[in-house]
């Protein structure tokens, strides 16, 4: 009986590959059906977010589970088989398990610390158990994986740093002005980083957004984009008398906001404080407005200072949270091989003690007339040959299974022994 | 001794305070806030006690006026803690300040001679509830303040590490500084008006230019002049707190200075 993974990733598989994929809570359910229509599995789950799609899988044929998947995928995703394939990563047992605690404690998530996978996880969960695809296997798997991400996200500073400029711009904008409801965000220019971190505003709770740019159509259609407002480029001093944070990022080579129209600008509004975010380059906004009493400026080495600095701080929590997923990972293995032990023991036994039976059977046939004490003698000499013979094998088992690594020889054991 | 027990509360509060700046984990945060209710506890027991064995409000000294002091101070982080978000970090900073308050109260003497009936009156502990907790009040704004204007240097000087992470935002340390101060400032006023109540019971008159008297008046004018500051000229932010630990350094003198320095039936 192995544990499977089967998937493929944001680090494997395009966007397009992924989003073709993509399953949705109405399809997973006859996924899951068909899947375990098979007699070969006993047990699956999907988790399918717009980052990952994967197949936990428990089935006792694991090439026949590979390729069951490997056609579902293809029919229902209409991706060719082959170049499915090239994309698709596959795991077993101990790697399975450390897979699946390592995704639901985020860290294969493509942001460490992100705290969506886990509700994700969780919900994957819910339906394949709703849907009666789980078995005790997967059910234990997916508690401990629920319980090590809890676990890491509590004991570990793992959620808590920002590594992009757009979240970082958020925390300062939130240690400034406290809750971003209601407050008021300009946004100079355009480009990648300074749409991402006005939606990252907007997502925090800043409710007026507006767009200024030199060519006012572009302000308009950028604002269309951001659900904002557009005006004219030279309604930039009256906009600083209300705004709250500015977002600039203008190909401007001078700097459009100064230190001495600052200065006036702040006293108008009483110093009330304003928070730039610079990400121009070259800069424009000039340094020496950071020394106005309400203002507080950030340029881009600022913000990514703060980034690099998060950064190492994150790499050592995913350190520590290995550590943890380690731990757990034990446990479940040491719990999976307690799991195929016994019955496999029984089994063993029961194998020997049939051929003994037939044996006996065949050897007290070929006698004449046996006596009640001739019996019992051939009994008891067949029975002590077999619990010698399996005596050591069965207490090396045990003495292995300590260690964890019992389930290869398991596997090995019903192997050679054809139970 | 209950009051030492109280004091190991107070720096457990305040280490459980200080390591939620590091693992952001609520159970410190909970830990930092039973601690520290702990230690109240604690102190109210031993103000009931002496309560009990003096049979009058214990605040004819300066060793349990300080005492006092810490337990106001104390009440107020408490609920400052729950009432405005992120604020745990108040604790990290005003225990600090109630522990060196319970410790200097331990070695100053509690005279007990002298009792005279004129404190034996209902009125007077009342007219202590109000004075000493707006004073704890006043102290929360001033430790506001500190942590405003050190977070704010630290922001505009775009050092972001443990500490800033910690201290709740500018927004909510100036609201804060003001919200306490809103609410100290008529305590302070039922404050003085019961003692002016007091005074004309003992002594028949209502007001005798007491040292203490014109002192706490100069701190009620104060509070009242950086309340205008901000309600009618804006002031906030490190205006305001400088203002408001200025004022507060008024309200140490009129607690502490004036006993040493002045003598009239106010000092102990």
């Amino acid at each position: 009986m192995k544990l499977l993974v089967i998937g493929l990733n944001h680090k494997t598989a395009s966007v397009e590959l992924r989003e073709k994929l993509s399953f949705t809570d109405e399809q997973i359910p006859v996924l899951l059906k068909e899947i375990i229509s098979f007699p070969e599995i006993t047990e699956s789950l999907i988790l399918s977010t717009c980052n990952r799609v994967e197949f936990y899988i428990v089935s006792e044929d694991t090439e026949k589970a590979i390729d069951i998947i490997k056609g579902i995928m293809s029919r229902y995703g209409g991706v060719d088989r082959d170049e499915l394939s090239s994309h698709l990563y596959v795991y077993f047992d101990r790697d399975a398990v450390t897979h699946v605690f390592r995704v639901a404690s985020s860290l294969d998530s493509m942001v460490i610390g992100e705290a969506q996978i886990l509700g994700q996880t969780k919900n994957a969960y819910r339906i394949a158990a709703y849907n009666s695809t789980t078995g005790p296997i997967l059910n234990r798997l997916m508690h401990r994986a629920f319980r090590v991400a809890k676990r890491i996200r509590t004991f570990t500073t793992i959620g808590l740093y920002n590594v992009s400029v757009s979240s970082v711009a958020v925390e300062l904008a939130k240690k400034i002005f406290g809750r971003l409801t209601g407050r008021y965000v300009l946004l100079m220019g355009a480009g990648e980083m300074a749409e991402d971190a006005a939606r990252y505003l907007k997502d925090a709770g800043t409710t007026k957004l507006i767009v200024l740019s030199r060519t006012f159509s572009h302000a308009v259609e950028l604002a269309e984009r951001l659900k904002g407002s557009a005006v004219e480029f030279d309604e930039l001093y009256n906009q600083l008398l209300d705004v709250d944070i500015v977002l600039c990022s203008t190909s401007a080579d001078h700097y459009l906001i100064t230190y001495d129209k600052m200065t006036r600008i702040m006293k108008a509004r009483q110093h009330k404080p304003l928070f730039f975010i610079d990400i121009s380059v070259p800069r424009n906004i000039e340094p020496a407005v950071s020394t106005i009493e309400g203002v507080f400026l950030f340029d881009i080495d600022d913000l990514k200072g703060v980034t690099s600095q998060n950064l190492k701080e994150r790499e050592k929590a995913t350190a520590e949270a290995s550590h943890f997923i380690e731990e757990e990972v034990n446990i479940f293995m040491n719990w999976l091989g307690e799991l195929a032990l016994v019955p496999t023991i029984v089994s063993l036994r029961q194998k020997f003690e049939a051929i003994r039976q037939q044996e006996l059977k065949e050897a007290i046939s070929k006698l004449d007339k046996p006596t009640e004490k001739e019996i019992e003698i051939l009994d008891a000499m067949s029975k002590g040959i077999i619990n010698k013979i399996l005596h050591e094998p069965i207490t090396e088992i045990k003495k292995v299974h300590k260690s964890g690594e019992v389930l290869k020889d398991i596997n090995l054991l019903k192997k050679i022994f054809k139970i | 001794m209950l009051n030492v027990l109280a004091v190991i509360f107070y720096i457990l509060a305040m280490l459980m305070s200080v390591w939620y700046a590091f693992y952001k984990d609520t159970r410190l945060k909970i830990a930092s806030l039973i601690s520290i209710f702990v230690a109240v506890i604690f102190q109210t027991i031993t103000i009931f006690m002496l309560y009990e064995e003096l049979a009058i409000f214990p605040i004819f000294s300066l060793k349990y006026a300080v005492f006092m002091f810490a337990w106001a101070i104390a009440v107020g982080s408490i609920l400052v803690s729950i009432l405005f978000r992120e604020t745990i970090s108040v604790i990290g900073f005003s225990s600090p300040l109630i522990i060196v308050l319970l410790v200097v109260s331990f070695f100053l003497k509690g005279s007990t001679k002298e009792l005279s009936p004129i404190f034996n009156t209902d009125i007077f502990p009342i007219h202590v509830l109000f004075s000493i907790i707006s004073y704890g009040l006043f102290a929360l704004s001033f430790v506001s303040s500190i942590m405003y204007i050190s977070q704010e240097t630290w922001l505009k000087r775009k050092r972001i590490m443990w500490v800033t992470r910690w201290l709740p935002s500018l927004f909510i340390l100036d609201d804060l500084a003001y919200k306490t101060l809103t609410i100290g400032l008529p305590l302070l006023t039922l404050g003085i008006i019961t003692g002016a109540l007091w005074a004309n019971r003992v002594y028949g008159s209502y007001w005798n230019w007491d040292p203490k008297e014109t002192w706490s008046l100069i701190v009620w004018f104060s509070y009242i002049f950086i309340l205008h500051g901000r309600i009618s000229l804006g002031w906030k932010g490190k205006k305001f707190a400088f203002a408001s630990i200025c004022c507060f350094l008024l309200v140490v003198f009129s607690f502490i200075g004036v006993n040493f320095i002045f003598k009239g039936y106010h000092s102990f």
